[in-house]
């Protein structure tokens, strides 16, 4: 009985054994792949899944702007457009083939005579907004005059989740600013109050929306 | 303790107690290690979709995997082509069937190993398809008035690096537009196949 018992147990403990070192392998590779992986996206990694975590990606086109996000669960993502005096936002209800993980990116357009702005989230939602000759002219002439300043350059960036991140603020200097009265009136130049040409600003629903109760008040 | 005790109580050796203390340290760290690959591939899977990393491991199979578009229309794709013989890429226009590829298309021949594929259209707002092949333009076509301003389907595929069999056209792109749902319906098809030999 206890020969027979003995050769059971061995016979389990081998199989068992042969497995561990199988599973043990694969998880090696795994972890492995994960140190390239959060090397070569360098540094995305989500340390506290309670906070929304940005980082830009670098490319070489001046009007693209690009994030990796990751958003905590039930973030209600949401981004906030403000072009000039003009804003809008929206919601991205879809959690997309990887869950909490995504890309946003934005991009400028001049095609044609017309400037497009296009946002879009990876896993699903875009939203696409069209301005007329001269605002696509003046961008044509002095993109490369504007200041633009991406967030999350870098180290990607931790936020609390009732927190907003101003992804992407465009200010016109005061040289530009003249160019722009100058050469395309008055009109034109009066939508851009403050110098502010555009702003993305991204977070949860409802700090969004407090976000714009007080600009909106700020202005009152 | 009296004779009958001594016959019922359970014999277990030592060397079957420590066989047994083996089997279960190897269960306890089975299962442990099951949790740390759960763990680990919960991290992995997205992060590989965000790296866009085309992995090969079985190079006799094409290989795909999506990119995130660095203009918004337009999709892209790298693609290994396995070394087996010849292969087109391949783009058609006009009625596409919901599932398969299509007889008439604008070919170009592709080489073996990996290469970065690009359709543009919505870019160029209707007027213009262009097929990309490692950033140089190699098909280019005209896109219908019919597609304008409706609705559409197909977007980008494979997040993430996917293997599928050489032996069948490798499908990168079927962007069908108005009626959708239709068996054929007007709109493209951009696919990665062998050259058919010409013997058949």
């Amino acid at each position: 009985m206890t020969k027979f018992l003995n050769t059971l147990l061995v016979l389990i403990i081998a199989i068992a054994g042969g497995r561990l070192a199988m599973r043990a392998q694969e998880y090696r590779a795994f972890a492995q792949e994960r140190v390239e992986l959060i090397e070569k996206l360098d540094g995305f990694h989500v340390r506290d899944p309670s906070k929304y975590l940005v980082q830009f990606v670098e490319n070489d086109d001046p009007m693209l702007f690009t994030w990796r996000v990751y958003n905590p669960d039930s973030f209600r993502k949401t981004a906030l457009l403000e072009l000039g005096s003009d804003h809008f936002s929206f919601v991205n209800p879809y959690r997309g083939p990887y869950g909490d993980f995504m890309w946003v990116s934005l991009r400028f357009d001049i095609i044609g005579d017309r400037l497009y702005v296009d946002t879009q989230y990876s896993g699903g939602g875009r939203r696409q907004s069209r301005r007329g000759k001269k605002l696509a002219a003046f961008c044509e002439r002095h993109w490369c005059g504007l200041e633009i300043e991406a967030f999350g350059k870098g180290e990607p960036i931790e936020v609390a989740a009732d927190q907003i991140a101003e992804l992407v603020s465009i200010t016109i200097p005061d040289e530009v600013f003249a160019r722009l009265k100058d050469e395309y009136g008055e009109e034109l130049a009066s939508r851009f109050s403050g110098q502010r040409f555009f702003r993305l600003s991204y977070g949860d629903e409802a700090a969004i929306g407090q976000f714009l109760e007080q600009s909106q008040d700020g202005l009152k | 303790m009296n004779r009958s005790q001594k016959l019922f109580a359970p014999r277990v050796s030592l060397s079957t107690l420590l066989l047994l203390v083996v089997a279960l340290a190897i269960g306890l760290a089975s299962w442990q290690m099951e949790k740390s690959i759960e763990k680990t591939s919960v991290e992995v899977y997205p992060l590989r979709f965000l790296a866009n990393g085309l992995r090969v491991k079985r190079p006799d199979e094409y290989v795909v995997v999506g990119r995130t578009p660095t203009r918004i229309s337009e999709l892209v794709y790298v693609v290994h082509v396995p070394d087996d013989g010849p292969h087109e890429l391949c783009l058609a226009i006009g009625e596409i069937p919901r599932k398969g590829v299509v007889e008439t298309a604008q070919r170009v021949s592709v080489s073996a190993g990996v290469h970065q594929v690009e359709l543009r259209y919505e870019a160029l707002r209707g007027s213009e398809v262009l097929v990309l092949l490692d950033d140089e333009p190699v098909i280019s076509g005209e896109a219908l008035r019919s597609w304008l301003g409706g609705a559409s389907a197909g977007g980008l595929q494979y997040r993430t690096s996917t293997h599928l069999p050489a032996d069948r056209p490798l499908t990168l792109v079927q962007k069908r537009f108005g009626d959708y749902n239709q068996d054929v319906c007007s709109g493209m098809l951009l696919w990665v196949e062998k050259t058919q030999s010409g013997d058949d």
